[in-house]
């Protein structure tokens, strides 16, 4: 073999030798790099188990930490609910008894500082009752209560609640409901109408001048499910869009110079939101300052029934409004056409002025005073003394005051309701249109059971008042005593007493041996609204119940109810 | 050292003299690692200065001639294996530029252990760009045949001017580019 040869070989079996060496080199690497990545994982995955345990435990404290907070909230929360006795009671108190310092021979002077103390007390009371909602809602106390309502009645009440702060500023007040909805709906009515009074009284408060509509719509309908929208536009001073955002915070109240001069908890909204949300729907605004606002909001409400009868059937009466500015035109038409009641309006220079000719009292005629023109009243008056037509007067604009009533022409009730409406075409007498007040059934025996002394001193000047003869009781013992001695038509029994309360004394009542005492009306007296508790009356066998201050004309329709009638006989039924 | 710098060397070695050659100068060093290298070992830097000397020894050519020759030869494996470090690199001195953020970056992914040399960059203006290398081993011969290389590659006409401002322990080189 050649040297060459030779030299060639063994160059190759260098070069083998080194390139085995080098891959045997390579192949420890990277098992050493694969052993390493394999650790890198361990611990990575160790890291990330650590991780995910860390974040579960730090997610138990923080859920810890959450429900006491929730709980701490809560029992704050059924604190203040539950002090809503104690704050009511006085409140109520203070109330009743200016009431009746009221209707007392008081000097001019007297006369306004007991209207000072009222309206005083009025306002507190409201902020009271916006307070301790508020803390119902937050202490989930609030049960709804659901029932068959009417539309119209509601809405209507809902005007006249808010009736004299509108005529104070000389607000035109319209209220308005979409020919859609349906008048009989099921639901919890009052809260709808108290989120319509927020809005409503929040409106009025931030206007100024011009009007306060609040007009009822459907927004979407599944079966007899609908989903009611409401909205209360006003002509105020608006709500920038800034604002806007906060308003319906708790505690919060539009900051501006305007805005702070206006009285109020800044509540108000606040519960409507949660209201409207415990009702399925939601709360809204659309403003602009300087050009007034429409706050709305939804609630879903069911279709219902409605009393069998005639609520439902318009009467078969006609209304024609004559001379009627264009406005009132407008409101007037859209409450009878919601209404289907038959209507035309007719103006001046028209032949349809006159009456149809076979006319009898089921035509009413709705004139305005303001724009009648001159000869025409005494006119429609002789055509009234027919028997042709009923004449109606339109109250003035904004309520003003008016004294030229006239007996045979009433002049209908500020603000115009849909309501309205259907009272006057109900009631055949002209004088029946009027709102005035009957005395109502007196002459009943009515049992008082209240540890309140003042309370006690408004209850039976106010029963005094409605004709009744009233007995005392400070608390359910008495009240049962008082009920073995002599006879009672019912009784008003308060729910908070000491010894015996109202519902123990109601049960023992309702667990008599005398058929004639067990069967005694009993109607709760509650200073604290909440849904939940007038039910725990019910079942406890109260009749119904009353909420302290005690409203006069509530407390008389609830006795018409409970009252035996007639009430000739004395309850002992001798 | 990365393997990858001696495997390189012998493939100069072999493909620019002769398979014997670097047969030889293996051999007669009498290298730790026996001249059997893999790319992705580590070997000690020293081990080259042998193999230098040796092939300088035998051709007698400088040793630093030898260095910055391997320099431009290894600049070539780069743009081999690695073309991805050029794309949207539209010439030498941005290329270059790089090195420290880009090219050393990507090169840690692969080695976390890989002693790489420092290069501090300035651009004092469009066509000119300082280099300051810096590294505990006397490698500045290394890296001007990496930029000439890279001049090379792009075909950029640019000067390079060097400037020896190495210590005791520490070798650093300025280099300073010009686009002609």
């Amino acid at each position: 073999m050649p040297a060459d040869a030779d030299a060639r070989a063994q160059l190759l079996e260098n070069r083998l030798a080194r390139e085995r060496r080098a891959r045997k080199e390579a192949e420890r690497l990277l098992e050493s790099k694969s052993r390493e990545l394999f650790e890198a994982n361990v611990q990575l995955r160790s890291l990330a188990d650590d991780l995910e345990r860390k974040v579960a435990e730090r997610t138990d404290q923080l859920r810890e930490m959450r429900d006491r907070a929730i709980e701490g909230s809560r029992v704050k929360s059924a604190f203040l609910a539950n002090m809503s006795h104690e704050i009511r009671t006085p409140i109520s108190s203070i109330v009743g008894m200016a009431e009746l310092l009221m209707q007392s021979e008081l000097s001019g002077a007297q006369a306004e500082q007991a209207t000072v103390i009222l309206q005083a007390t009025r306002s507190l009371l409201g902020i009271v009752n916006d307070i301790l909602d508020l803390s119902k809602l937050e202490a989930g106390k609030l049960e709804l209560r659901e029932q068959d309502f009417d539309l119209c009645q509601l809405l209507s009440d809902v005007g006249r609640t808010v009736r004299q702060p509108a005529l104070d500023k000389r607000l035109e007040l319209r209220l308005l409901i979409d020919p859609g909805v349906p008048r009989f709906l099921h639901g919890d009515d009052s809260r709808l109408r108290q989120i319509l009074l927020n809005l409503a009284t929040n409106a009025i408060k931030f206007t100024d001048s011009g009007q306060v509509s609040i007009s009822l719509s459907i927004g979407a309908e599944t079966g007899a499910e609908l989903m009611l929208r409401g909205e209360v536009t006003d002509t105020g001073i608006g709500i920038s869009p800034a604002d806007q955002q906060r308003l319906f915070m708790k505690f919060s109240q539009v900051d501006s110079g305007t805005r702070r001069v206006r009285e109020g908890t800044g509540l108000g909204l606040s519960i409507c939101r949660m209201l409207s949300g415990l009702l399925g729907g939601d709360v809204g605004v659309s403003s602009a300052a300087g050009k007034g606002s429409t706050f709305w909001f939804t609630v879903r409400l069911q279709r219902a029934g409605g009393p069998a009868g005639a609520a439902q059937t318009p009467p078969a009466s006609r209304l024609i409004g004559l001379y009627l500015p264009s406005a009132t035109r407008r409101l007037v038409g859209a409450q009878l056409r919601y209404l289907g009641i038959d209507h035309r309006f007719c103006d001046a220079g028209d032949a349809a002025v006159s009456v149809p000719e076979g006319a009898g009292t089921d035509t009413l005629l709705l004139i305005d005073r303001q724009t009648l023109p001159a000869g025409e009243l005494a006119r429609l008056q002789g055509l009234s003394r027919e028997g042709r037509c009923r004449l109606l007067f339109l109250p003035p604009p904004s309520g003003a005051a008016d004294d030229a009533d006239d007996a045979d022409a009433p002049t209908l009730a500020w603000p115009l309701t849909h309501h309205t409406w259907l009272e006057v075409l109900r009631k055949p007498s002209p004088s029946a249109a009027s709102t005035a007040q009957s005395p109502g059934p007196g002459g009943a025996r009515i049992l008082v059971a209240e540890d309140s002394r003042p309370l006690q001193m408004i209850a039976e000047a106010q029963l005094r008042r409605l004709g009744h003869r009233v007995g005392l009781a400070a608390n359910g013992q008495e009240a049962l005593q008082r009920l073995q001695q002599e006879p009672f038509h019912l009784v008003l029994m308060d729910i908070h007493m000491p010894e015996l309360d109202g519902i123990a004394a109601t049960r023992l009542i309702r667990a008599s041996e005398d058929p004639r005492i067990a069967a005694t009306p009993i109607i709760a007296l509650t200073a604290c609204a909440m849904k939940g508790d007038e039910d725990s009356f019910l079942a406890a066998g109260m009749n119904d119940y009353l909420v302290k201050p005690l409203d006069a004309d509530t407390l008389k329709s609830v006795l018409q109810r409970w009252l035996p009638a007639p009430l000739t006989s004395q309850p002992d039924g001798s | 050292m990365k393997g990858v710098l001696f495997t390189e060397f012998i493939e100069m070695v072999e493909g620019t003299f002769s398979p014997e050659l670097a047969d030889r100068i293996i051999t007669e060093c009498e290298l730790a690692s026996g001249g059997a290298y893999t790319s992705v070992g580590n070997y000690d830097h020293r081990e080259i200065l042998q193999l230098v000397g040796k092939l300088s020894e035998a051709t007698g050519i400088d040793a630093n001639e030898l260095v910055r020759a391997y320099g431009e030869h290894l600049f070539g494996h780069f743009i081999a294996y690695y073309p991805e470090f050029f794309t949207g690199k539209e010439d030498a001195l941005t290329f270059l530029s790089s090195i420290e953020d880009h090219v050393h970056s990507e090169v840690r992914k692969l080695y976390p252990d890989a002693e790489l040399p420092h290069f501090k960059v300035s651009r004092p203006d469009p066509d000119t760009l300082e280099m300051l290398y810096e590294s505990p081993r006397p490698f500045g011969g290394v890296a001007s045949g990496l930029i000439q290389g890279c001049c090379r590659h792009y075909q950029d006409p640019v000067d390079v001017e060097e400037e020896d401002l190495s210590e005791e322990g520490i070798t650093r080189v300025r280099f300073t580019l010009r686009r002609r």
